[in-house]
């Protein structure tokens, strides 16, 4: 259930700020321990990194706005497309993922702070020093890594000092994760208020803590994946290097175990988010909250067993082929119970559209979307005409980006107003909504059409016939880019205080812990835990 | 015991249930880290696959067990 009972308390008797400073200046941000100061960096770290990788996805499509090469050489092409990928993946929907944790998950059960608040400082600050070294990779010999972001060998076997610096960056973004995920399951097993129950928890709890489960699970997975290419390319063996007896078939295997779920660990947390956003704006309770548990539970169980169907045309037996198509389809039933639960929770609410809810209905919209077009591609014979086609390019911007980065700015305009005490500006707001959801559809849709037409993905160049969609699909990139310096506009504007100034509970429908604290939430919070009915 | 030693007691037992959940946590990452790797000594791709497979099983068992537990 998204309702938490719980003995209501007046903001002040939660105005802890008064025991406990923080270091003055730059040490603020570099020593702090506490979970909001560490939520902001992670936040403010992955929008930059947002802009960071938005960049180089302008780059491609300025390259791919006509065909001919005329931009950029195909090389750094090729790494654009890669450095895209891992910094948008790592860089910038993974820490936005763990910074609406950090902020949220202790004022939502309860807790003071995280389980391990030095450990949290050091997962944010592994974070910098990783984009640090794949951004100094474009300068060392041979360029950036440019095999694409799953670093299939024999390309990556073969490639210059940039992998290594890529292997390198992944190996810390990978412990970063890890130790961020041990946080956070420790944090909710143990130090949840009295009354809270799991089954008590908000929902965007539960999806977190079964997304950091799978990152405990799947990260190391990808780190030992990354430790055998490194050892294959400077230690003389042959896991994957088809020249020693080595098999690079079983890097994609290892690679996708790890790959897939990683989708799961983007898009839960957004679910977690939007299951927090409806209800609040529908003035309803979530609708089914126990089938929501085990439906995000189920979809991250069945994560682990269809990491095959990114590799259909490999040559797999024909069982296998079945096997990994019927059940990538059978994630579609949990799927569909979430979608379902979101629209029952709609029915017959008394809906407003404020810029969470018109990002969070959007979301539902566009995810959707996405979902089906992953039920058209689960069908082996049909995914292995658009393997490797903008079909799939599609397919999942659709659902990492209208999933994922949707459900990230309905939970950023959502929680903006506890953050810093204003009110967003609405306005801009709205328009960021508008601006996204037309300039998305505008970029993405397009791409159906020449993946069906057979654009095969990661080329600079093309047929004259794909022309007229790529040149859409260019316009709509830049339209979206663009349309994301409003978020950057109204985040800033809540920061500097400039606008309406928020109350502790600015959402009428809203109903978790964390509306029980005055706008902006103290520096130090429920160091007496509240009891919860 | 006076307020201020049971509130003392409880945030030793938390900080040792902290870090006894964390510690086997960090288990189960190193290994499937260390695991992913062996297998690939181990032998063929059945064999791989099966040590990896029940891996995740008991990984799943753990991770739910315990929760069933509480």
């Amino acid at each position: 259930m998204s309702t938490i009972p719980h003995d209501h308390v007046a903001p002040h008797e939660h105005d802890q700020d008064h025991a406990h400073g923080y270091a003055g200046g730059i040490m603020r941000w570099i020593t702090t321990t506490n979970h909001k100061d560490i939520g902001t960096l992670y936040l403010l770290f992955s929008l930059l990194m947002f802009f960071v990788g938005g960049c180089m996805a302008l780059t491609i499509r300025a390259e791919l706005f006509q065909p001919g090469l005329q931009v950029v050489h195909p090389e750094f092409f090729n790494s654009m497309t890669t450095l895209h990928g891992l910094i948008m993946i790592f860089g910038a929907i993974m820490p936005a993922a763990v910074g609406f944790a950090n902020w949220q998950i202790p004022m939502m059960i309860g807790a003071p702070d995280m389980a391990f608040a030095r450990m949290n400082n050091w997962s944010f600050w592994l974070l910098p020093p990783a984009v640090i070294m794949l951004m100094v990779s474009f300068f060392v010999p041979g360029g950036a890594a440019a095999g694409g972001w799953t670093l299939y060998p024999p390309l990556s076997v073969q490639a210059g000092m940039g992998m290594d610096l890529t292997i390198f960056a992944i190996h810390i973004m990978g412990a970063s994760s890890i130790m961020g995920s041990i946080n956070i399951v420790t944090t909710i097993l143990n130090l949840r208020a009295p009354g809270m129950t799991l089954m008590k928890m908000p929902m965007f709890c539960w999806t977190w803590l079964i997304t950091a489960y799978l990152l405990i699970a799947v990260m190391p997975v990808l780190a030992g994946a990354v430790t055998m290419l490194l050892t294959d390319r400077h230690f003389g063996t042959s896991f994957f290097n088809a020249a020693g007896g080595g098999d690079p078939v079983l890097f994609q295997h290892v690679f996708w175990f790890f790959g897939h779920p990683e989708v799961y660990i983007l898009i839960l947390p957004a679910f977690g988010i939007v299951s927090q956003v409806l209800p609040t704006f529908s003035r309803k309770p979530l609708f089914g909250y126990a089938s929501m548990v085990y439906a995000t539970a189920g979809i991250a169980i069945l994560s682990f067993l269809v990491w095959a169907h990114h590799m259909f045309t490999v040559g797999m037996p024909t069982a296998g082929l079945l096997f990994f198509m019927y059940v990538t389809m059978l994630i579609a039933v949990p799927t569909g119970v979430k979608v379902f639960n979101w629209l029952a929770t709609m029915w017959k609410g008394a809906m407003t559209f404020e810029a969470p809810m018109l990002f969070a209905v959007g979301f539902l919209f566009l995810f959707t979307m996405g979902g089906f077009t992953g039920l058209v591609l689960a069908i082996t014979p049909v995914d292995i005409q658009l393997h490797d086609t903008y079909y799939v390019v599609a397919h999942f911007h659709y659902v990492m980006v209208a999933g994922s980065l949707f459900a990230f700015f309905a939970g950023a305009y959502y929680w903006l107003p506890k953050w810093t005490g204003t009110m967003y500006d609405e306005t801009i707001g709205k328009w960021h909504f508008w601006g996204s959801m037309i300039f998305f559809n505008v970029t993405f849709f397009p791409m159906h059409f020449l993946g069906l037409a057979g654009m095969p993905r990661r080329i600079p160049d093309y047929a004259q016939q794909f022309a007229d969609w790529n040149l859409i699909a260019s316009i709509g990139a830049f339209g979206f880019g663009f349309s994301q310096l409003l978020l950057v506009y109204a985040v800033i504007k809540c920061i500097r205080g400039d606008g309406e100034k928020a109350s502790a509970k600015p959402w009428e429908g809203g109903d978790t812990l964390e509306w029980t604290l005055p706008s902006p939430a103290p520096y130090h919070t429920f160091e007496t835990p509240p009891a919860v009915r | 015991m006076t307020a201020a030693e049971k509130c003392a007691r409880d945030g030793s037992r938390i900080r040792r249930a902290n870090l006894r959940t964390g510690l086997i946590l960090a288990a189960i990452a190193l290994v499937f880290f260390v695991g992913i790797i062996a297998t690939r000594f181990i032998g063929d791709s059945a064999t791989g696959m099966s040590v990896v497979g029940i891996s995740i099983l008991l990984f799943l068992a753990i991770a739910i067990g315990r929760n069933f537990r509480k």
